[in-house]
């Protein structure tokens, strides 16, 4: 601050010193000196008018130094991602600090700075995560549809790493996606099966194949056209579903997903006890298969804790 | 600290200028040298202050010193360091700072430059610069302060309008600006002279080598602007009779006139009024270009502020120039002198005619500029005035231009001059007339356009002819002068010709293409050859290679850009320019066909001979810079320049 006020003093007495300079040794005697601190008194009222002489500058580098020394974690998410990208502003060859900016965008959703970012990452250095995280941001950018080049990208993170989990569920729910559910089915299965039992990835994985495969196969535009009709009347249309599901686990021709689907209608209308029978059918029909068997004890356990819970 | 002494520079200039009118004032009024001394010197300093102030601002620009408002708003710290210096003048503030720059630097000029031979004129104008300096430099310190900062500085910038991330863009403003700022210089002189009482020949002969220079640089400016709008805005345009292009527009017709009716005044004192009042008349119009782009009271894909606050300040000082120039005008321009005269058919009477035409196509678009604003100003709201009513309304005044323009360097001052030798001469320019028209009618041209082209086929003949007649002329000034004169005319004719081209309704085509697919228009098939990422450092891009047959191969690769901090997509046309016109390809969003495939929009046309546009603009400049050359020579002959 003295700093600046020495720098803006002898600025103002320079300039103005050099205007009043042809008057400074003329009579009046009081002229130049009137003149130059008027010159001064109006400057200075204007700067002050909107001047803040104790705000230091803050040039970027200065700022980028302290992000730099400062522990990411204290960070904001914004400041995060300027921080990698002031350490890609010093070397933009690191595949690692480049994934990692795709992440971060891809939390904030911004797609396409994220698909950029992962893209940048993989022309340096080739990997399944990456990858895979660059399909899921394809994914995200197409409201979930796991798009020609989110395949690609899966696709291409299996043959580098086929231990990485998420490439083959992704590649699942594309088959799934596209109506083709047995074969969603089997990727799913043997994914589960190849997955530790202790991992976080087993549960998770399970549950959301159940969710999947459980939801009912509904074509929207039959429903729409029978909505219209005056005769419409939809837990007639409910009880015929579930009679067919019966009908077809009865005879045996029933996949896994059927047997999910019949579990999941019977207990959103309350049979808890049919549900349990379906449940118990699965259970003899599939024993073979350690995949729909671990989706089987989860859903097992939730259905006793809700049971549990009701009583 | 470096946007506070920034700051605290544009105080000082503000200081000074205060100090600069009151020194030339009393430097005219009571002839003291001193004063007249402390005037120069204010002008200079203020000058200096400004113009390190600029050079600090630019600094923080190069530092990405989000700290400061405008820097935060107007930058980002991955944009390339041409247009980090190039946005210091991108946006309302750094733009008006700019404006100051060249204010002051036009005071600077005036007192070091201007009628060494009168110098109480010459102090007066200082004086009258010093004012305007001060109006400005008062708006820019207390409205619209570029190193205003921010308490809470954002961790990046928010970028600069990536249409304006364009090299043409980066210089259009500057040039814009030493036009508009330039007639302030004329402004000054007139109303100096008016409160001196001088006769409208000294006025004249004060204001010329301003104005011209001055009109010279909007020349650039506009054309710089149009030939932006052409390959920028994706579209193919190049003038949209937009009310910002109007704005500048208006004092590029009004300072035209004024340059030929100071030549008048300057030989024969005839106009001597109208000569003043156009030199106010051009700058008034300047500042409210300033206003219709800052304060937002008119819907333009050019305006960059839209703050009436602002617009209420811009507002008032237009009022100050236009209201007390005028006022000033109406008491004082009885002692301008009434002329020496002349006859119907003397040069002054051609210029008078050019006069007229061109201030009635200034009066025209200032109408139709205004309208909208009178009429929301009666409750009508949501009036928008189109390229019909200007085309309708400018287009004859400037056919009836072309008509009068070979004439006037053929006649004589003051006395009768249409002879038999004349009448025959312009008889001759009938038949480039002729072809002219004839060439328009085959390329299907309207009406209008083929009457306009014979009449630039008729005035080429007759700039042709000026040329002939008048090469014997002796001395380096007179050559410059008629250089000027024959480049400049035959500037106005290519432009006329690439107009009417330009109207003829180009070929255009819009598919969407997949890989391998073609699209044609009449004389080429274009084939998208393939889409890669072309990045850059600020932006993601797509870039098509489409390759283009017409007898031979070749390509073109229009880019669809991203800029990721102002989350804004641009088109990055590709053009292939000939002698017959510009193949134009924009490329558009991808998108997934019904038979699958991905593919993008291309749009294809064919805009006809554009190049002439490009050419008279050129040729105008050239015109105008020799024009000011040959001025300058003969200032000096006189001993009015240095």
């Amino acid at each position: 601050m003295i700093a600046l006020a020495i720098i803006l003093a002898a600025a103002a007495f320079v300039f103005a010193g050099f205007a009043v300079w042809p008057v400074a040794r003329k009579q009046p005697r009081w002229l130049a000196p009137s003149i130059l601190a008027g010159l001064v008194g109006v400057a200075g009222v204007t700067y002050l008018a909107g001047g803040q002489p104790q705000a230091p500058g803050v040039p970027y580098q200065h700022a980028a130094a302290e992000r730099m020394a400062a522990n990411p974690d204290d960070l904001e998410p914004v400041a995060q991602v300027e921080r990698l990208r002031d350490m890609l502003r010093e070397d933009d060859t690191n595949a690692v600090v480049w994934a990692q900016l795709g992440r971060m965008l891809a939390r904030s959703e911004r797609e396409l700075e994220a698909i950029n970012a992962f893209q940048r990452s993989l022309r340096l250095e080739l990997n399944a995560r990456t990858l895979s995280d660059l399909g899921q941001t394809f994914m995200n950018l197409n409201d979930g549809r796991v798009t020609d080049e989110a395949r690609a990208a899966f696709e291409e993170a299996r043959r580098i790493d086929p231990d990485l989990p998420e490439p083959d569920f992704f590649l699942g729910l594309q088959a799934f996606q596209s109506g083709d559910v047995e074969t969603a089915e089997t990727i799913w299965l043997d994914l589960i099966e190849r997955l530790n039992d202790q991992g976080p990835y087993r549960i998770l994985i399970s549950e959301q194949v159940f969710q999947l495969l459980s939801q009912p196969q509904v074509n929207t535009e039959a429903v729409e056209a029978a909505a219209a009709s005056e005769d419409f009347d939809p837990r007639q249309r409910i009880a015929d579903m579930v009679q067919r599901l019966e009908t077809r686990v009865a005879s045996g021709d029933a996949g896994f997903a059927d047997h999910l689907r019949l579990i999941r209608v019977r207990e959103m209308l309350g049979d808890d006890e049919g549900g349990m029978a379906t449940l118990q059918a699965a259970r003899d029909r599939f024993a073979e298969r350690e995949g729909a068997m671990t989706i089987l004890d989860l859903l097992a356990a939730a259905l006793q804790a809700d049971e549990g819970q009701s009583e | 600290m470096i946007a506070e002494i920034g700051r605290f520079l544009v105080a000082l200039a503000f200081a000074l200028s205060a100090l600069q009118l009151l020194a030339g004032w009393r430097a005219a009024s009571a002839g003291s040298t001193p004063a007249m001394q402390i005037a120069a010197r204010s002008a200079y300093t203020a000058l200096a202050a400004a113009v390190i102030a600029f050079g600090l601002l630019i600094i923080l620009f190069l530092q990405s010193d989000f700290s400061v408002a405008y820097v935060a708003g107007h930058s980002h710290v991955d944009k390339p360091l041409f247009y980090k210096i190039a946005a210091a003048w991108g946006g309302h503030e750094g733009s008006m700072l700019l404006w100051c720059v060249m204010l002051v630097a036009i005071g600077a000029a005036l007192a070091r430059f201007a009628l060494k031979q009168d110098e109480q004129l010459k102090n007066r104008a200082v004086s009258i610069q010093g004012g305007l300096q001060l109006l400005f430099l008062g708006f820019l310190a207390f409205a619209s302060n570029p190193f205003d900062r921010l308490l809470d500085v954002p961790l990046q910038g928010a970028g600069l309008n990536p249409i304006l991330q364009d090299p043409a863009l980066a210089i259009h403003p500057p040039t814009l600006y030493i036009g508009y700022v330039g007639l302030s210089a004329a402004f000054s002189l007139a109303v100096a002279g008016l409160i001196e009482g001088r006769g409208g020949r000294a006025i004249a002969t004060a204001l010329r080598p301003w104005s011209l220079f001055a009109w010279t640089a909007l020349t650039g400016g506009i054309a710089l602007g149009a030939w932006w709008a052409y390959y920028e805005l994706g579209w193919g345009g190049w003038w949209f009779w937009d009310p910002v292009e109007n704005a500048s527009f208006m004092p590029w017709l009004i300072a035209a006139a004024l340059i030929h009716s100071a030549i008048a005044t300057e030989k024969s004192g005839n106009f001597a009024g109208w000569t003043a009042f156009l030199a106010i008349m051009a700058f008034s119009l300047s500042t409210m270009g300033a206003f219709l782009v800052r304060s937002g009271v008119l819907t333009s894909v050019h305006a960059f502020a839209l703050d009436p606050e602002r617009g209420l300040w811009i507002l008032g000082i237009m009022t100050i120039l236009a209201g007390g120039g005028l006022t000033l005008f109406a008491l004082r321009s009885g002692k301008l002198g009434n002329g020496d005269g002349f006859a119907l058919t003397s040069r002054e009477a051609f210029i008078g005619v050019n006069n007229l035409l061109l201030a009635a196509v200034a009066g025209t678009v200032l109408f139709g500029t205004l309208y909208p604003l009178i009429m929301s100003a009666f409750g009508v709201s949501g009036i928008s005035v189109g390229a019909a009513y200007f085309n309708a309304t400018a287009t004859p005044f400037l056919a009836a231009l072309l008509i009068f323009l070979p004439f006037a360097p053929f006649l004589p001052w003051k006395k009768d001059g249409f002879n038999r030798r004349l009448a025959l001469r312009s008889a001759l320019w009938i038949l480039p007339g002729v072809l002219a028209g004839l060439w328009a009618f085959l390329i299907d041209a309207s009406p209008v356009a083929i009457a306009a082209a014979a009449f630039a086929g008729w005035t080429l003949a007759g700039v042709v002819t000026d040329l002939w007649h008048h090469r014997v002329l002796q001395g380096a000034a007179a050559c410059f002068s008629l250089t000027g004169r024959i480049l400049a005319h035959a500037g106005v004719v290519a432009m006329a010709l690439g107009a009417v081209a330009d109207s003829t309704g180009r070929p255009e085509t819009v598919r969407a293409l997949a890989e391998g697919e073609q699209i044609g228009i009449p004389g080429f098939t274009l084939t998208l050859d393939g889409v890669r990422r072309a990045d850059g450092r600020n932006y993601l891009a797509d870039e098509a290679r489409i390759v283009v047959e017409n007898g031979r191969v070749s390509e073109l690769l229009p880019q669809r850009r991203f800029y990721t901090a102002a989350d804004t997509t641009t088109r990055e046309v590709a053009i292939q320019s000939g002698f017959g016109g510009d193949l134009y390809v924009a490329l558009g969003e991808p998108r997934a066909r019904d038979d699958g495939e991905i593919a993008y929009e291309v749009r294809v046309s064919f805009n006809p001979m554009v190049w002439l546009l490009g050419l008279g603009a050129l040729l105008i400049v050239l015109g105008g810079l020799s024009a000011s050359i040959g001025r300058a020579l003969n200032g000096r002959r006189a001993g009015m320049m240095p």
